[in-house]
């Protein structure tokens, strides 16, 4: 796979009292991945804690624009999603970013963590430019995983998120003094919304071990 | 700001002793009774705790049914004075989801779950509220940044504090800064 800054982040909704189906049905399509020689790697993620608790978001990074162009076999895959997943779940949302260096501590691609902090922080029209540059000059103090990413498209503009992928809900406590964002920004946030996230180790596909 | 007056404390499914370890952190979570459901919801959520039981869970579970809001006949329930290690302990999480998938989403939906610190120099009480009849649940949405000024401007109230008074901030599981 070429490596590249883009990620796509999609959430599902698993109907309701379908949990079970769901997954399982999430699985038989990871299964066609597998057999289709997917080159991409999956991340499956339930949400824990947040207004969204019970939903999935699965993602993919690293990719450069080319790859995004290049997806395993599009048709096989829609077929087969139509087969398990749709039935038992709603898509929500599907979008595509770019992964930050310049703000961010780690490779763009998430350590694949028992435990997900996802922030999600809209923006105030305009205000991009100083919302990147107060982060820029704080990143030299960031000490664990904080990889942050501008939303290209698939929601409201102007977005960006940040993951830090921790080993379990102690270190995201224990860790709260980096959860803050830098004053300079408070003017330019619209919104900030903060949820945890649980891996699901059988729901991703190609993903290696957390060291 | 938001009030809500969440009465009718439902279930306590263990004695308040159980818990031993302290700490600053709560679970506060809800769920939506699927409309016409409500004895079902009602008997599974009973059943679940049973399963807790049986379990030998050692949290406190509180449940709450919400009286007056926009949220009314929606379930709270809530585990509080917890460490960040005991909440990265709960009593059997595969086995708890297979109970809830049995016992509780066929009823209800999920639709939150967050975590809250504590904040006791805001506050009048332990951060364990007394099971009371009632409970008035007061949810603050801040303006991005003013979270220092509106801790500082409550921990200066704090003396006048006659009742229990409870004040946490919300650390991951929804709109921040929230309180």
């Amino acid at each position: 796979m070429l490596h590249g800054p883009y990620a796509r982040i999609s959430i599902l909704r698993p109907h309701d009292g379908d949990t079970v189906d769901f997954e399982a049905g999430y699985i038989r399509h990871l299964e066609w991945h597998r057999q289709a020689k997917d080159t991409w790697v999956w991340y499956g993620w339930t949400i824990w804690a947040g207004e969204r608790q019970r939903w999935f978001v699965y993602a993919t990074f690293g990719h450069s624009a080319a790859s995004l162009d290049n997806p395993v076999a599009p048709a096989e895959d829609e077929r087969d999603n139509i087969l398990n997943v749709i039935r038992h779940g709603q898509f929500l949302g599907s979008a595509l970013y770019e992964y930050l260096p310049g703000l961010s501590h780690g490779t763009g691609e998430p350590q694949p963590t028992a435990r997900l902090e996802l922030t999600t922080v809209d923006l105030v029209p305009g205000t991009e430019k100083v919302f990147e540059a107060a982060l820029s000059a704080e990143q030299s103090r960031l000490q664990s995983e904080t990889l942050w990413y501008r939303m290209v498209a698939g929601g409201t503009a102007p977005r960006f998120v940040r993951l830090r992928p921790r080993p379990n809900l102690s270190a995201i406590l224990d860790g709260r003094s980096e959860q803050a964002l830098p004053d300079k920004v408070n003017d330019s946030i619209a919104k900030t919304t903060i949820e945890i996230l649980n891996l699901r180790p059988t729901m991703s596909y190609g993903l290696e071990k957390s060291p | 700001m938001k009030h809500f007056i969440v009465g009718i404390l439902l279930l306590l499914p263990t004695p308040l002793a159980a818990q031993t370890e302290r700490g600053p952190y709560a679970r506060i979570a809800i769920l939506r009774p699927h409309d016409g459901h409500t004895v079902d919801f009602e008997a599974g959520y009973i059943r679940h705790l049973e399963f807790h039981r049986q379990a030998k869970d050692t949290w406190v579970w509180y449940g709450w049914t919400i009286w007056a809001g926009e949220r009314q006949r929606w379930f709270v329930y809530a585990t509080f004075g917890h460490t960040a290690a005991s909440l990265d302990s709960p009593v059997a999480p595969a086995d708890d989801e297979r109970d809830n998938i049995s016992n509780v989403t066929p009823h209800a939906q999920f639709l939150g779950n967050a975590v809250y610190e504590y904040l006791p120099g805001l506050s009048r009480g332990t951060g364990e509220p007394q099971p009371t009849a009632r409970l008035e649940l007061t949810t603050v949405d801040l303006v991005p940044g003013a979270a220092r000024a509106f801790e500082s401007a409550l921990s200066a109230e704090q003396s006048r504090l006659q009742n229990e008074t409870l004040w946490y901030r919300m650390v991951a599981g929804g709109t921040a800064p929230r309180y």
